[in-house]
């Protein structure tokens, strides 16, 4: 059985409007995958919806789809394309006028080296010109954005900040910060993005916990 | 001039700040002050938007140029669309354009007609290249070129406790974003240049969903402080009313037209006389020689 009390932020139709960009950061402690598997579940219902991982396998979304009782192909919308292990040529060839793009991690291919930052935070934005919505998961944690003078840590902030730059909304995942606890997974955050649009987001922060096939999400 | 008009004159585009340089965070980005950029320009001025970021792009904008494009190529459309009418030029981001043709760009488009208003997010970090090292960073450059700087920010909360702001600062830094970033009313921070060389700075508090302009309030206060002090000293009446100040403050001094562009640059020195309703014009000059 799956619970999943969303308090209107995952209604879909009200946060993913057309023409909107959105940013989900995680960290390694709270998965992004299942955010991103909750609105394919729930756009996919009405919206063409394509997610491209390049984390993840086709396998794992099926599963983690079938884990919320529902299975791929009752969901003729709904496109997954994993790219795991390949290289991110041409990603803009997957978006679609009618589509909600959803993107897991392309922040893997710029830090492995396959792709340009500036090429990246182009290649996304391209994306969301020629795509219904777009919404990105990265990772956020913190030895990625640590102000020394590492590559990789200049590279990964320069793509998220960039990215942040473009956002009409951010939800934010990250552990509790007290500690670990029985029923809290995680904190869930939305906010504003730095780019003001027609809809209103209605900032909020949430407690989420999953534990096996359920979700649940209670205002703070 | 009271610095109260100068960021309104700025934004309308009245001042002759010809390069301007917005630099903001993931906090409180630029986009808000953009959109007050183009909102109160005169509406016969020509927009160009040269754009990298901006999904939508605000109806105000006349010409908009896709910035993903060879520096070359960039400048030649942007040129193209320029025209001889007054034009304001807008940079959504500068993270795209190589820094070393970043300025020759930039200089190639400033001229006496057009206006340069350019985004720089100042939490980009910028790579520390070994072989430029002795270079000053983009951001020290453009602090240096710029006629005028406007650092955009949150409402400064000074009720609120350090730890708190620290905590605060610290989750933006984790991309945690907090409640209450990016709102329509923020505060903008300027520094702007004088032809003389001399340095402004004031703060301002822009309110994006009524469009008002105002002068932060502290600065209100310290005035209010110094009618304090003359208060009692001599019967006298040393003070200004603050509507005597409103009014003081509003009047756009005629030297402004000493600094405004003519043919060549400055016209400096030349005098400006503006005739009162009680004036009596004499036809005759009173110096001129009798014989």
């Amino acid at each position: 059985m799956t619970t999943f009390n969303d308090f209107g932020i995952f209604a879909g139709e009200k946060l993913i409007e057309d023409r909107t960009f959105g940013l989900v950061t995680a960290t390694n402690d709270v998965n992004g995958s299942w955010i991103l598997t909750q609105f394919v579940k729930r756009l996919g219902r009405h919206d063409k919806v394509i997610l491209i991982t390049s984390m993840n396998d086709e396998e794992f979304y099926i599963e983690a789809l079938r884990r919320q009782g529902i299975k791929l192909q009752a969901l003729p919308n709904v496109r997954i394309v994993s790219l795991l292990g390949k290289n991110p040529e041409n990603l803009c060839q997957y978006a679609d006028k009618d589509a909600v793009v959803i993107l897991e991690n392309p922040d893997l291919w710029s830090a492995e080296g396959s792709m340009e930052v500036q090429d990246m935070v182009k290649t996304i934005f391209q994306i969301q010109q020629v795509s219904k919505a777009v919404m990105c998961l990265i990772q956020a944690d913190s030895p990625l954005l640590e102000t020394d003078s590492s590559l990789l840590a200049t590279n990964h902030t320069n793509l998220g900040i960039q990215l942040l730059h473009q956002t009409n909304y951010i939800i934010t995942l990250r552990p509790l910060p007290t500690g670990r606890a029985e029923d809290v997974t995680g904190t869930l955050h939305v906010s504003r993005g730095t780019r003001p649009t027609n809809v209103t987001v209605d900032e909020k922060e949430y407690l989420y916990f999953i534990k096996g096939e359920q979700v649940k999400i209670t205002p703070r | 001039m009271h610095p109260s008009l100068l960021l309104p004159r700025i934004l309308a585009l009245k001042d002759s700040s010809a390069f301007t340089v917005i630099i903001d965070s993931v906090e409180q980005s630029a986009s808000r002050l953009i959109s007050e950029f183009l909102h109160h320009a005169p509406e016969s001025t020509n927009v160009l938007y040269v754009n990298y970021e901006t999904l939508t792009v605000d109806k105000r904008v006349n010409h908009e140029i896709s910035g993903h494009e060879k520096v070359a190529e960039l400048k030649q459309k942007i040129v193209q669309l320029t025209g001889t009418s007054q034009t304001l030029i807008i940079f959504d981001t500068l993270a795209f354009i190589p820094e070393q043709e970043l300025f020759q760009l930039l200089f190639s488009l400033i001229s006496k007609h057009t206006t340069v208003v350019c985004v720089y997010h100042g939490d980009i970090r910028s790579k520390s290249d070994s072989s430029s090292s002795c270079y000053p960073s983009t951001l020290s450059l453009l602090n240096y070129f710029a006629t005028s700087i406007l650092t955009v920010g949150p409402l400064s909360r000074p009720d609120v406790m350090p730890h708190v702001l620290e905590q605060h600062s610290n989750r933006i830094s984790a991309w945690d974003i907090p409640m209450g970033c990016n709102s329509p009313k923020f505060e903008v921070q300027l520094d702007y240049r004088r032809k003389s060389g001399r340095s402004v700075i004031a703060t301002y508090t822009v309110d994006n969903s009524s469009h008002a302009v105002a002068i932060a309030p502290n600065k209100a206060q310290q005035q209010e402080n110094e009618a304090d002090l003359l208060k009692d000293l001599t019967t006298f009446n040393l003070t200004t009313s603050t509507r005597n100040q409103q009014a003081k403050d509003k009047v756009e001094l005629p030297f402004l037209e000493s600094q405004k562009y003519g043919d060549g640059g400055v016209q400096g020195g030349a005098i400006v006389y503006q005739y009162e309703k009680d004036d009596d014009y004499d036809e005759e000059d009173p110096y001129e020689d009798p014989f």
